[in-house]
């Protein structure tokens, strides 16, 4: 499960204005007509940490244990993508002609 | 001596052919191919042979299906020796392929083609374009050079080149010179699709998706998919993909060997599916991640892994007192969601926060110290609120309490307690909080709408208005607020008008009408008005007040006033008509102790209005409306209008109409009509449960103990039929009436038994004064239980048990309980 920070991508010491501005942004890059669900999470983000009450609230209770996916999101935000050789593709299409026919 | 063992070889043929028909049938193919065989070579039958080829074929499928294509291919081979026919020679090319015997396949393609359909034969060229692709580049020696297979494959391999060299426009080239129909089309879109994954991620997907499902590259264009989406890539979806599959999308989505070092012992950890591993993992990485990020993760993880806490302060260092009764307190939290039943985990859970608070409290300059002691305090409320216990802990007022004095501006810490004291009765602390809130919160709607309706009940209808007033000010078209305010103005003038104060009266129902709209007037004004107007002129007196100092009366005029009659006149009309307009004349009469009677006669009123049955439902309308109100004399002012309300009753109203009525009737107490309305209901309506209910409650007059067997037997069936009927309020309200304690108490039994020659001495001392005993008996007769709450109805029956009076066990009816407090302090 993400955090609310993870999710409007802002440290945890993220001030009400800092907050805001991200809520925004991602607003933006999801409007909820075109992406529901996801504006959906961004919205209950920013509903949870949104003012210095609600983020103590959060720091104080919230319990529910990050989970690998969290972590592995965290590990794959950098990064330039690069072009693969053409062997790594060879390689790789062989490993996927292998695997069972759908 | 051996034992003669049954083998094949030697059992009978006939038994032979009917097991291996029996294998085949049950498809135990390796089982049946056994026994054909053993059955051809005691005798060469040609519907035994037919069996095997069919029984080799059927398993060849079996086993294609489980994924074991080589031995599907074997299979087939063997079929293939005993007949010629070729049957499902299509699977076995694909068998050959998927088995990896690709050479093989090839050859048989070549040498087959032109007798194979042609959607086949392209089929398999893409395959095999694929396969060369792959690297399977043996294969080419079973093709000839010109075929498109082998021409298009150099240049499918120099788009690839170009490609990975980041010449866009080269592989755009090399891609335009293959055809549309050539054995590498789908390849030849997965390439387009990578020319433009990071500039258009829309748009590869939409080629992706033009890649068909029976295509060979599939997996391959799902990969590329993979890589391209947006957001992250989940642990699952790594986790199913080869090696150089995962390098391939770690490639594209630019992740460095340190990444995917670190996807790696995530993985490791995801299999060992722990949260120790998934601690471990992280700060095995802590250099990756960053120390803060790798901290925080872990503080997170603390609360379902308790014992990770030692390892966490090894890593970190020590954490404060605080911080571990906090997180201790989340742990036995999770546990007890997770074990709703068990209340040791909320009791421990409850128990570390409030040592949490301990702990704020003398902390000394720490950040957010009295928010963190108030949210944790309303947390603990919280917590029993979630289990529906809120009412029932004598803890939530004192930590709501306690939390304000920590931080004193939150609304709806004080919206909670004003409603816990309500709920509970408390009016003296009720009226503090509502008091307290109005003073903390003077421009918050929902507190002075909360106030509002407290200083109503109060019958402080001086500071309702003011309330309202204020309340206007904040939220102008607030129509509660504006009914609200019209209502207390006007009660605070007929208080004024009772006392005499006629002038202030005036200015009182001067401000109710300014806030009056005029599609929303009830005529109450103008009632009140009018009947102001004639007690200023004298011309009625209220029956009971005594001419104070402060009465202001002109002279006594010999006729009323006209405009005082016109204003009531148009009062009645505003009201409804000729039946409600009377009434509402008669209870606003009542209310200022005024003679309705003289004053109907003034109007000159029809004495028997014929009423529609839409009066009389606006009458019902209006009892609810003063019932709500609190007005005590409905019984005595409806009694007024008894003569045409009793044929009215008569009209023809529908079945929930006279729900209604019956319900409204029970509701103010009028027994007689509420007898009427049920025994006029039931007879066109006998089983309808509601009636049945009404007319035996009438009948016993409220009181279950008058109520004969047969009775209770009619409401049991009512309440039931009820309860199937889905119609949930009646079976309750059966319920209620059945198992109250009603009131009327049984001949004093005592009585009887009472001997003469007892000793007076000991009934002076020891006992009691017979006659205040049964005095009190008597005053208890009289008693309605209905009104008292179980409390007071146990206090009763302890009575009785003092007085020597067994409560006989009636009907099997449970004695109301009060409900269960928890203890103060666990």
């Amino acid at each position: 499960m993400k955090t609310p920070f993870d999710l409007l991508g802002l440290p945890e010491n993220a001030t009400d204005e800092a907050i805001k501005k991200a809520y925004l942004q991602k607003v933006r890059q999801y409007p909820p007509e075109r992406a529901p669900e996801q504006f959906q999470k961004i919205r209950a983000a920013f509903e949870a940490i949104k003012t210095q009450q609600q983020r103590l609230k959060y720091q104080l209770f919230h319990h529910e244990p990050p989970s690998l996916n969290a972590l592995l999101e965290h590990a794959q935000q950098s990064g330039t993508p690069q072009r693969p050789k053409v062997e790594l593709m060879t390689q790789a299409l062989a490993e996927s002609l292998n695997r069972q026919p759908k | 001596m051996r034992k003669n063992k049954k083998t094949p070889q030697n059992r009978p043929i006939e038994t032979l052919e009917a097991k291996a028909a029996d294998f085949l049938a049950k498809s135990h193919y390796k089982e049946a191919i056994e026994a054909y065989k053993q059955l051809l070579k005691r005798e060469q039958r040609e519907e035994w042979q037919t069996a095997l080829a069919k029984t080799y074929l059927l398993r060849a499928q079996a086993l294609a299906n489980k994924g074991l294509y080589k031995e599907a291919a074997v299979l087939w081979e063997n079929r293939a020796n005993l007949c010629d026919d070729k049957e499902q020679f299509d699977q076995y090319l694909h068998w050959l392929i998927q088995g990896g015997r690709h050479l093989r396949a090839a050859r048989l393609l070549v040498e087959s083609a032109e007798k194979l359909p042609d959607e086949l034969v392209r089929q398999l060229w893409i395959h095999f374009g694929a396969l060369l692709l792959a690297g399977n580049n043996e294969i080419t020696d079973a093709f000839p050079d010109d075929i498109p297979l082998i021409k298009h494959y150099t240049l499918v391999k120099a788009a690839l080149d170009v490609y990975s060299q980041q010449d866009d426009q080269a592989t755009e080239d090399y891609l335009k010179q293959i055809p549309f129909r050539s054995p590498y089309r789908d390849i030849r879109t997965i390439i387009k699709a990578l020319l433009i994954i990071e500039s258009d991620p829309n748009g590869a997907h939409q080629l992706l998706e033009k890649v068909p499902l029976s295509s060979p590259y599939t997996h391959f264009a799902e990969l590329i998919r993979l890589a391209g989406q947006p957001g992250e890539v989940q642990l699952e979806q790594l986790n199913q993909l080869g090696s150089n599959e995962q390098s391939l999308v770690a490639q594209l989505k630019g992740w460095d060997k340190n990444q995917q070092k670190v996807f790696s012992t995530l993985q490791t950890a995801a299999k060992r599916d722990s949260r120790k591993a998934l601690m471990e993992a992280v700060i095995a990485h802590q250099s990756f991640f960053g120390e803060t990020y790798t901290r925080q993760f872990c503080l997170a993880l603390l609360p379902s892994y308790l014992p990770g806490m030692r390892f966490y302060e090894k890593t970190f260092g020590s954490l404060s007192a605080f911080e571990k009764t906090r997180i201790t307190a989340l742990s036995y939290e999770r546990r007890e969601r997770s074990h709703r039943e068990d209340d040791w985990h909320l009791y421990e859970a409850e128990k570390h926060w409030r040592l949490c608070v301990t702990h704020i409290k003398a902390q000394r300059e720490a950040k957010d110290k009295a928010l963190k002691a108030a949210l944790i305090l309303r947390h603990l409320v919280k917590l029993t609120e979630e289990r529906g216990e809120i009412f029932d802990n004598e803890n939530v007022p004192n930590d709501l309490i306690h939390s304000l004095e920590f931080d004193p501006d939150d609304k709806s810490t004080y919206l909670k307690l004003i409603q816990w004291y309500k709920h509970n009765d408390e009016t003296k602390e009720f009226n503090k909080w509502v008091d307290a809130a109005v003073k903390q919160f003077p421009k918050e709607s929902d507190v002075l709408l909360i106030a509002m309706e407290a200083a109503t009940s109060k019958k402080a209808f001086k500071k309702a208005a003011g309330l309202a007033k204020n309340l206007l000010k904040v939220d102008p078209i607030n129509v509660k607020a504006r009914q609200m305010a019209q209502t207390s103005h006007i009660s605070h003038a007929r208080k004024l008008i009772k006392s005499g104060k006629y002038a202030l009266a005036h200015k009182e129902l001067e401000l109710a009408t300014q806030l009056e709209k005029n599609t929303q007037r009830n005529g109450v004004i103008q009632i009140t008005q009018g009947l102001l107007d004639l007690q200023e002129q004298g011309f009625i007196k209220p029956k009971t007040r005594r001419k104070t100092k402060t009465t202001e009366t002109r002279t006594k005029k010999s006729s009323p006033d006209p405009n005082a009659i016109k204003l009531i006149q148009e009062g009645i009309q505003l009201t409804g008509g000729s039946l409600v307009g009377q009434f509402r004349l008669i209870v606003e009469s009542e209310s200022q102790s005024l003679d309705s009677a003289k004053i109907l006669s003034l109007l000159l009123a029809d004495k028997s209005p014929q009423s529609t049955r839409q009066e009389v439902l606006e009458l019902i309308h209006l009892l609810n409306t003063y019932e709500k109100e609190g007005i005590t004399f409905l019984n005595k002012a409806l009694d007024k209008i008894k003569a045409p309300l009793q044929k009215a009753f008569k009209l023809d109203f529908s079945q929930d109409e006279m729900v209604s009525l019956c319900e409204c009737f029970k509701k103010i107490e009028h027994k007689e009509f509420l007898k009427q309305c049920a025994e006029l209901a039931i007879k066109r309506w006998p089983k309808h449960p509601p009636f049945v209910f009404y007319q035996i409650y009438s009948k016993s007059k409220g009181n279950i103990m008058f109520l004969p067997m047969q009775d209770m037997e009619r409401l049991k069936n009512a309440a039931e039929r009820a309860e199937q009927q889905g119609d949930k309020r009646t079976s309750v309200m059966i319920m209620g009436f059945i198992t109250q304690m009603g009131g009327g108490f049984f001949p004093a039994p005592f009585l009887e038994d009472f001997d003469d020659d007892d000793d007076d001495e000991f009934f002076d001392e020891e006992f009691f004064d017979l006659e205040d005993m049964q005095n009190e008996l008597e005053s208890l007769e009289n008693l309605d239980l209905d009104k008292m709450t179980p409390a007071e109805v146990i206090k009763i029956l302890n009575r009785l048990e003092q007085m020597g009076i067994e409560i006989p066990e009636f009907l099997d009816l449970p004695i109301p309980r009060l409900p269960r407090k928890k203890p103060k302090k666990r």
